[in-house]
């Protein structure tokens, strides 16, 4: 798998505060490549850099092969750019909008035209063309922020975090464009703080915290990093402190926490962990209600690494 | 192309600027009319201008300047109307209003002015040509040539006075109308800043899309340039025409070099936009601030709030006149239409000339180094 972009040793500062902190990265071409962190943790900055939209302090990013520059034009057009605030003309129509953003990169009038009936036959947004912005929803407004940057038919797209305050119907068709478009062979950078898109879509995910890269590889990879593997959430009216011990010297039994009538049950590994703790229950004759069990969420490779969790960052 | 068309058609869709940079300078242009059709009612042609001879004591009284100020005159009409008092009623009279000059002769003949206008311009002229080429009246008289040399002399003072300031015109209050047209071409600034503001990301978010981009910035402005040039253009030829034609203001003589004129100023309006916000880049707030401010000062020295303002600077800071872009603005058509002197027009047109160069030189500047900065990759080893 060729190398698309490249990153090396990046460091950028906002005078005292370093917002990127010797990051490498390496994205391969193919890949949706998620940049996972907190808001705040250096995300957009990486994409700024990328894009030589922000001068950085050190290091060096290769694009297609090309160190990459504000004016290395050739590369600059084989890049899209969605944006996390919809960038487009209030003045223009949805139309017009497209065509006007791919005119930025494709200058045959006749091409451009099927490339942009093309983006807004892949948004959905044949019946809007003529309306402008303000008429659309919130929903369709994304859509048309993805046309603009897609429409001239990029190698690499970089999603800056995509789905921000998109309701969960327009959430998931944006996620299945995403895939589509890898389908087709682009190669996509995805920054979001939701794990659970990143762990949906992407191939290989960076985790990033406070500008500094926190683990890097496939989700499975990240999840096989931390000892936590399945959790187990048992409806335990009463637990006696008996029982909860017995529960901790169960094999495989990372820890045990007993709040409210929950009991979680952390695991490391192993195979029917649910069955055994079922068993010691009844065995012990403790009553119990529902029973939840999860494999390790990404959100436990932040907190374990990190020592504190991706989702209260993102609140 | 079709950057320029798409921000053409932008530039045509944003209601706001386009009530500020069209409408509202007709509006204000209705409400000027308004507000002085009572007074253009009036006969505005040249009046007698009443003045008092005051002989000092020990002094004879010179008969031959009280004759010739007599015998001056504007057509059918005497340019002065005179009377002899003492100094003390004179200058009563005079601070009362009911004189506009008193004329003190003696061992030196001393003019004493109410205010300065054309009036003032006018008594200073003919005293200070009277007593330039005394022997030359007092030889006219003796021969018996004095009425032809008196009206050859009026015509010059006439002529002169015209060309000095546009009080002759006759319609008094066009210079009212040429401010209004060098504020709504300086309000062309607007352009400009959303211009630049479109390459900010710190004020745009469409520009980290365009910014993204293998957008080349020159073309891109020029392009800009060109939208916003084309708008503010023809927002001048409908304030010219609805002026003109609508409102009947009185613009002089108006030729195919006022449009000329209309396209330097429009330019004008637009690279002060782009030299605004190039310069300022942390807040459209400030931009705006400082281009509304600059532009209102501008236009107030150009006479948009106080009609003798400019030949109040005029004779005390001329420079003031020479470099202030709505003035340069407002005198290059008050050169053109009324005093048909094309070197005054020409000089006018080469100051905004070289504003545009200034501005377009700084920004370019500005832009390339910042373009350079955000290019480079390392900056420390």
């Amino acid at each position: 798998m060729s190398t698309v972009v490249k990153i090396e040793n990046l460091v950028k500062r906002y005078k005292e505060l370093v917002a990127v902190d010797h990051m490498n990265l390496s994205i391969g071409k193919g890949e949706i490549f998620g940049l996972l962190g907190p808001n705040g943790s250096g995300k957009s900055t990486i994409i700024n850099c990328l894009l030589s939209l922000t001068d950085y302090d050190k290091g060096e990013i290769t694009v297609f092969g090309e160190k990459m520059r504000a004016d290395n034009y050739s590369v600059k057009g084989r890049i899209g750019v969605v944006l996390q605030n919809v960038a487009v003309f209030d003045e223009l129509t949805v139309y017009e909008n497209i065509d006007y953003f791919c005119s930025l990169y494709v200058s045959d009038k006749e091409k451009r035209k099927t490339l942009v009936q093309e983006a807004i036959a892949f948004v959905g947004l044949e019946e809007f063309v003529k309306f402008y912005p303000k008429k659309l929803s919130g929903g369709l407004l994304r859509r048309l922020n993805i046309a603009c940057g897609i429409a001239h038919k990029p190698e690499l797209i970089i999603f800056d975090e995509p789905t921000v305050a998109v309701d969960p119907q327009s959430r998931n068709k944006i996620l299945e464009g995403i895939q589509e478009l890898n389908r087709q062979g682009a190669t996509v950078i995805y920054t979001s703080h939701y794990m659970e898109e990143v762990e949906q879509i992407c191939s290989r995910i960076a985790i990033i915290d406070k500008g500094q890269l926190v683990a890097t590889g496939t989700k499975d990879e990240l999840k096989s990093m931390i000892q936590t593997g399945e959790t187990i959430r048992v409806e335990v009216p009463e637990l006696t402190s008996d029982v909860l011990f017995g529960l901790e010297k169960l094999s495989h039994v990372l820890s045990v926490e007993y709040n409210d009538g929950l009991a979680t049950i952390k695991c490391n590994g192993g195979r029917h962990n649910v069955l055994h703790v079922l068993e010691y229950l009844n065995n012990t004759e403790t009553s119990f209600g529902r029973v939840f069990a999860e494999q390790p969420t990404l959100n436990d490779v932040f907190l374990e690494i990190t020592g504190k969790e991706l989702r209260d960052e993102v609140q | 192309m079709i950057h320029y068309v798409y921000r053409l058609k932008r530039l045509l869709r944003m209601r706001l600027i386009f009530f500020w940079s069209i409408l509202f300078p007709l509006i204000l242009g209705t409400v000027f009319k308004v507000a002085f059709s009572d007074a253009t009612n009036k006969d505005w042609g040249f009046v007698t201008i009443p003045l008092a001879v005051v002989t000092e004591e020990g002094n004879t009284e010179d008969e031959m300047f009280v004759t010739f100020l007599t015998e001056m005159k504007n057509g059918e009409l005497p340019f002065f109307s005179v009377t002899k008092h003492e100094r003390a009623t004179a200058e009563k009279l005079l601070d009362d209003g009911e004189l506009s000059a008193v004329i003190v002769t003696g061992e030196e003949t001393k003019v004493l002015l109410r205010e300065n206008g054309l009036n003032s311009t006018i008594v200073k002229t003919v005293v200070d040509g009277y007593l330039q080429s005394k022997d030359m009246f007092v030889e006219a008289a003796m021969k018996g040539k004095l009425p032809e040399v008196m009206a050859a002399f009026s015509a010059e003072v006439t002529t002169l006075s015209v060309k000095e300031f546009e009080g002759a015109t006759s319609d008094p209050f066009v210079q009212y109308f040429q401010a209004l047209i060098a504020m709504a071409s300086m309000y062309g600034a607007m352009y400009g800043l959303m211009n630049t503001n479109e390459l900010n990301q710190k004020l745009a978010v469409v520009s980290a899309r365009r910014l993204a981009a293998p957008m080349r910035t020159v073309p891109t402005v020029l392009c800009d340039v060109a939208a916003a040039f084309t708008i503010l253009y023809m927002q001048f030829v409908i304030n010219i025409a609805y002026f003109i034609l609508v409102l009947k203001v009185d613009f002089g003589s108006v030729n195919g070099w006022l449009f000329l004129g209309g396209a330097l100023y429009s330019l004008l309006g637009v690279l002060n936009g782009y030299f605004i916000g190039t310069v300022i880049q942390r807040s459209d707030g400030l931009q705006n601030a400082v281009m509304m401010g600059y532009t209102m000062f501008s236009c107030f020295l150009a006479g948009l709030m106080v009609g003798n303002i400019r030949i109040a600077l005029e004779l005390s800071v001329p420079i003031v006149n020479r470099v202030n872009q709505a003035t340069l603005i407002a005198d290059s058509m008050q050169a053109l239409c009324i005093m048909g002197d094309m070197e005054k027009f020409a000089r006018c047109l080469i100051g905004i000339l070289i504003w545009c160069v200034c501005l377009t030189v700084g920004s370019i500047l500005v832009i390339k180094v910042r373009q350079k900065k955000t290019g480079r990759s390392v900056k420390e080893a």
